[in-house]
């Protein structure tokens, strides 16, 4: 943990991103590169296991995550950002969220094929609603100052409520909703529609400042118009590559039999984790013919504070492992 | 202070002051007629009539803004650094021909052992070098000695703070005066002598020896001392939470004596604000009566005693849950949810078991490990009937203070996995989906 890493001290960040080993650090553990020394990506599996975790894929982990290792086959790994670029990383620290829903009302969210509990046929858009509101309540209770809004996305995206502390104002919108035919994802007007309501911190020193809060847009999608059409502003980009935004997805799949065009839903979904640039997103990836266990189960990974959780692939919630000793001391 | 007179008071502080019930009316002043509300240490208190700094300064003679400046702008002079010096009855001693600004005298409130004075202070805006004369209320005996007043005999009107250095000294001054009435009473001579031994208290006391009461010849005392407690490592996150303005961290306990045999004597523990909440609140004012027969050269060290305890308490409490935290975030690091980074009082953690996804939320009690954190484990596919989160709460699970955090994090680990099956049976059997 004492070690000190070799390149961290002019701060520029790598693929595998370092920290400094902050008073808020205290996974500093986790940012290690692989023992070969190699500048590799999150798909590697680091031979040293960060804090408590286990190393990716093991057990319990859902199908949902680490869905990186099947995308990278086909298409060059996503998450890695241009060595040019500096990604300084924000402090761990639990600062107020504001979390954009963005609920997409496709009619793919009504088709009625998701497995719920009893065995019964239920569909997205229900599940996605029970989530949504387990999700502001839960937040809501480890932290008031958290804030929420709902977006809707038809053709077009529509700001329905927010921002608000109270997760009551936002559920009363939810459940009136219905879906219909869409042509098209317009990923630009979504992103447009949130750079008009919200406003970034800027801070002057990234790393040891902490924000005044970050800005959390989690999109639950499940259309298939194709691969994203995606020529972002400069404003976008800016939002998008801040280190105090995060732009988390859930996409509900079809699977893979139904691959009707060039693109499959794999394509469609490599294309939403591009928009990660950071590396520091969540993106599930749930079919929309198996157990609705699954979506529920993404949703509460999405609990997740992003300036304190984990990277998608290290994530383990698992409470069935060995009983060993943790490796390293955590220090906070 | 009538409430209706609030009511119309222009001052917001102090309607917002006297509607969070601030105000205590026991502290109410007894040598001033109109029976002013005391809270010391709790930020200004507006009487009806007094001026707002500006206002004071916008009336006061030019050449004597900058001495009232340094006054009136966060002057303090005693014990109670977190009351500010009030200024009333702003006059002027010049004919109606002269143009105003020109107030040169008024009645400085000052507050001191529990009590207001209230000086007049008289300068002559024709003569603005000349130092002021002074009325010191009610104490017609009280004549301080030229000789100890450095800034009255080397007085430069120049020096914008001379008149404040000045009035620092009489107050001292004042005070050995009214210890001097002590000597009315033996009991009570005898407590200050034996403080004023102490190097510990000896140096921050306020004395203030009432007057006898010529009915039943009763004399009272109050002593106002300084607590030598040391603030200075109680974590800063639990200090910069008050919204009002503390001043200096100060710990004052105020002893009334009410007869001169000290059979009646009630002690009174005050705290800066941030100081009172770091402690846990109002709970942190309570300290033990002051016992029949006993003195303050006993009773004080003790309550001194008791503050000290409660400081390390909170200090030990804010590193153990530090220690705590890091603990679980190194079994259980790839599931945190969220964690308190700042004070470490709270962390919720996401954990799987068979395919099931439960969370669990640890409240971590200010006097943690003395107190057990409270665990509340909760469904995430389930409501209860009324549309609540699906939870239950464990405040009596295997526990032990002597524990270190290691420990702690392996016990709950074992705990969450004896507990877990019927939590979720409870969960599928009496929540709603």
């Amino acid at each position: 943990m004492e070690t000190p890493e070799p390149g961290q001290a002019d701060g520029e960040e790598q693929m595998v991103e370092l920290r400094p080993r902050t008073r808020s650090n205290p996974e500093g553990a986790e940012d290690r590169r692989s023992s070969t020394g190699s500048l590799n990506n999150s798909l590697a599996s680091p031979p040293q296991p960060a804090v408590g975790s286990r190393v990716e894929g093991e057990g319990e982990a859902a199908s949902s995550d680490s869905p990186l290792t099947s995308a990278s086959a086909a298409a060059a790994p996503v998450t890695i950002p241009p060595s040019a670029e500096l990604h300084l990383r924000a402090p761990r620290v639990n600062c107020p969220e504001k979390v954009i829903i963005c609920l997409d009302l496709s009619e793919e969210m009504s088709l009625q094929k998701l497995e719920s509990f009893n065995g019964s046929k239920t569909n997205a858009l229900n599940i996605s609603q029970k989530m949504i509101e387990m999700f502001v309540r839960t937040k809501h209770k480890i932290d008031k100052r958290h804030e929420f809004a709902l977006v809707v996305v038809n053709d077009d995206s529509m700001w329905l409520s927010g921002f608000t502390s109270d997760p009551r104002e936002l559920c009363s919108c939810l459940y009136d909703l219905e879906t219909n035919v869409c042509e098209s994802f317009n990923l630009e007007d979504l992103l447009n529609v949130i750079l008009q309501k919200i406003e970034l911190p800027q801070m002057e020193n990234i790393q040891t400042i902490p924000p005044p809060f970050v800005v959390r847009t989690l999109l639950i999608f499940s259309r298939h118009a194709g691969m994203l059409q995606f020529n972002p502003s400069d404003a976008a980009k800016k939002m998008l590559q801040s280190p105090y935004f995060f732009f988390d997805v859930v996409y509900l799949h079809n699977g893979t039999e139904e691959q009707t065009e060039d693109t499959s839903w794999k394509d469609v979904y490599a294309s939403f984790s591009e928009l990660d640039s950071k590396g520091m997103c969540y993106c599930f990836e749930v079919s929309l013919c198996g157990p609705a266990l699954e979506l529920h189960n993404c949703m509460a990974k999405l609990l997740c504070h992003p300036l304190q959780r984990p990277f998608q692939s290290h994530a383990s919630y698992s409470l069935l492992e060995e009983d060993d000793a943790p490796e390293n001391e955590a220090t906070v | 202070m009538k409430e209706e007179d609030l009511h119309q008071s222009k001052d917001p502080a102090s309607l917002q002051l006297w509607m969070t019930g601030l105000m205590r009316p026991e502290m109410s002043c007894t040598s001033c007629q109109d029976n002013v509300l005391l809270r010391p240490l709790h930020g200004r208190v507006w009487k009806m009539n007094s001026l707002s700094p500006e206002v004071a300064l916008s009336r006061i003679s030019p050449e004597l803004r900058p001495l009232l400046c340094s006054v009136v702008r966060n002057g303090r002079v005693g014990l109670d650094s977190s009351s500010c010096l009030r200024i009333t009855d702003l006059k002027s001693g010049c004919t109606s021909l002269v143009p105003g600004p020109c107030c040169d005298r008024f009645k400085l409130h000052i507050p001191y052992a529990g009590e207001t004075l209230k000086w007049d202070i008289i300068f002559n805006a024709k003569d603005p070098e000349l130092p002021p004369d002074f009325i010191f209320g009610e104490d017609a005996d009280f004549q301080p000695e030229p000789s100890e007043l450095p800034h009255l005999a080397s007085w430069d009107a120049g020096k914008p703070e001379c008149l404040l250095q000045l009035v620092k000294e009489l107050l001292q001054q004042y005070h050995q005066y009214q210890c001097q009435r002590l000597r009315d009473s033996s009991r009570l001579l005898f407590e200050y002598d034996s403080l004023l031994e102490d190097p510990n208290y000896g140096r921050s006391m306020e004395i203030y020896a009432g007057l006898k009461n010529s009915w039943t010849g009763e004399f009272s005392a109050r002593f106002l001392l300084k607590l030598p407690v040391d603030f200075s490592n109680i974590p800063i996150y639990l200090l910069k939470d008050t919204a009002l303005d503390p001043g200096e961290d100060v710990a004052l306990l105020s002893v009334s004596f009410e007869d001169a045999e000290a059979t009646q004597v009630f002690p009174k523990l005050y705290l800066s604000p941030s100081i009172e909440h770091a402690l846990g609140g109002s709970s942190a004012l309570h300290i033990p009566a002051f016992p029949s027969g006993g003195c303050l050269i006993d009773y004080v060290p003790q309550v001194c005693q008791l503050l000290t305890n409660k400081v390390q308490y909170v200090i030990q409490g804010y590193h153990k849950r530090r220690e705590y935290i890091a603990a679980f975030l190194s079994h259980f690091g790839m599931g945190v949810v969220e964690y308190d980074a700042v004070g470490f009082t709270k962390l919720t953690l996401l954990l799987m078991w068979k395919d099931f996804c439960f969370l669990v939320h640890v409240d971590l009690p200010l006097y943690f490990p003395r107190d057990q954190p409270t665990l509340t484990f909760q469904s995430i596919y389930h409501f209860t009937s009324s549309g609540q989160l699906y939870s239950q709460v464990q405040k009596s699970y295997p526990y032990s203070p002597r524990w270190d955090g290691n420990e702690m994090a392996k016990r709950a680990k074992a705990y969450f996995k004896s507990f877990i099956p019927q939590f979720q049976e409870g969960a599928f059997a009496n929540g709603k989906l």
